[in-house]
């Protein structure tokens, strides 16, 4: 799956846990999802869980904890694709 | 230092998501521990007690969020004959409130944490001491936004507003910071106030809680 593809479902699985959506607009690899995206960190699991059900894969505990920025979780989705 | 955390109390996640997200959060022990609640209260309580747990430990050392590294160990019932139910609190300590006690481990800590519980929300403070816990001034407020922006000034707002009915500082100038450790610090009139505040806001809800030194 090309990095673009998996950046665009990445929103997608974001998308009904922010209250502004033009803050996914021309969102940097940078976003914080909780500083910048203003996520609650309560919603940071959903969206793993999410993430694991449209990807098809599992992401380990350790890595929850990572996912922290746009950046990272597409990191992590990259190497969960691979790793499954 | 002193961490607290609210969690509105969401019924919209399908038990299947509520039980998987529960996994995601705690060991098997946990959850046996959390059977002291009603299944309704066990994920939100949980991450209440995790949180708090992490926003009390980022200021000793720069970690990251890793919700099973904070081990709930038990859960005491409380007796009190004040039972919280309004949407606007203001208290000190927990005495005579109905509320939880938990001891969390973590790699370095040992915690005690209290939490209540409501129709709509829980919320939990958390520090190293009961003793301490006692001296924690704490509230929780229903605002009328869900914006970030709003909430996070609304909640420093609700803890200055509560600080004034404790201290005569009419016509001070408050400024909120952050120190190094991201805690939020105080200024009053440009002088440190030596407490340690811990903010939280879930849906329509904001916690503070905060001790002088």
């Amino acid at each position: 799956m090309k990095e673009q593809e998996i950046i665009q479902k990445l929103k997608e699985v974001i998308l009904p846990y922010i209250d502004d959506e033009s803050l996914l607009d021309n969102v940097s690899l940078d976003a914080h999802l909780t500083r910048d995206l203003e996520i609650n960190s309560a919603s940071i699991v959903d969206i793993v869980l999410d993430v694991e059900e449209m990807f098809n894969i599992e992401i380990d505990d350790d890595s929850i904890a990572d996912m922290e920025t746009i950046g990272s979780c597409l990191n992590i989705l990259k190497n969960s694709l691979v790793a499954n | 230092m002193i961490g607290n955390d609210i969690v509105f109390l969401d019924q919209s996640r399908a038990p299947n998501r509520v039980k998987k997200y529960l996994h995601k959060i705690s060991s098997i022990q946990e959850r046996n521990t959390l059977e002291a609640l009603e299944k309704k209260l066990r994920m939100p309580f949980a991450w209440s007690i995790k949180e708090a747990s992490y926003k009390y430990c980022r200021q000793h050392s720069k970690i990251s969020f890793k919700p099973k590294a904070f081990k709930l160990q038990n859960i005491t019932t409380i007796a009190g004959t004040k039972c919280i139910q309004s949407k606007e609190v203001r208290n000190k300590g927990f005495e005579n409130i109905e509320h939880k006690e938990s001891i969390i481990e973590t790699s370095q800590y040992t915690l005690v944490c209290k939490s209540i519980i409501t129709e709509h929300y829980i919320h939990s403070v958390l520090s190293k001491s009961r003793d301490l816990l006692d001296q924690v001034f704490w509230g929780v407020s229903k605002i009328d936004t869900t914006d970030y922006q709003r909430q996070s000034t609304e909640v420093r707002r609700k803890a200055i507003d509560h600080l004034l009915t404790i201290e005569n500082r009419v016509g001070s100038i408050f400024r909120f910071g952050k120190r190094e450790n991201n805690a939020p610090m105080l200024w009053v009139n440009n002088k440190n106030h030596n407490s340690n505040f811990s903010f939280s806001h879930d849906h329509n809800y904001v916690a503070y809680a905060w001790f002088t030194q």
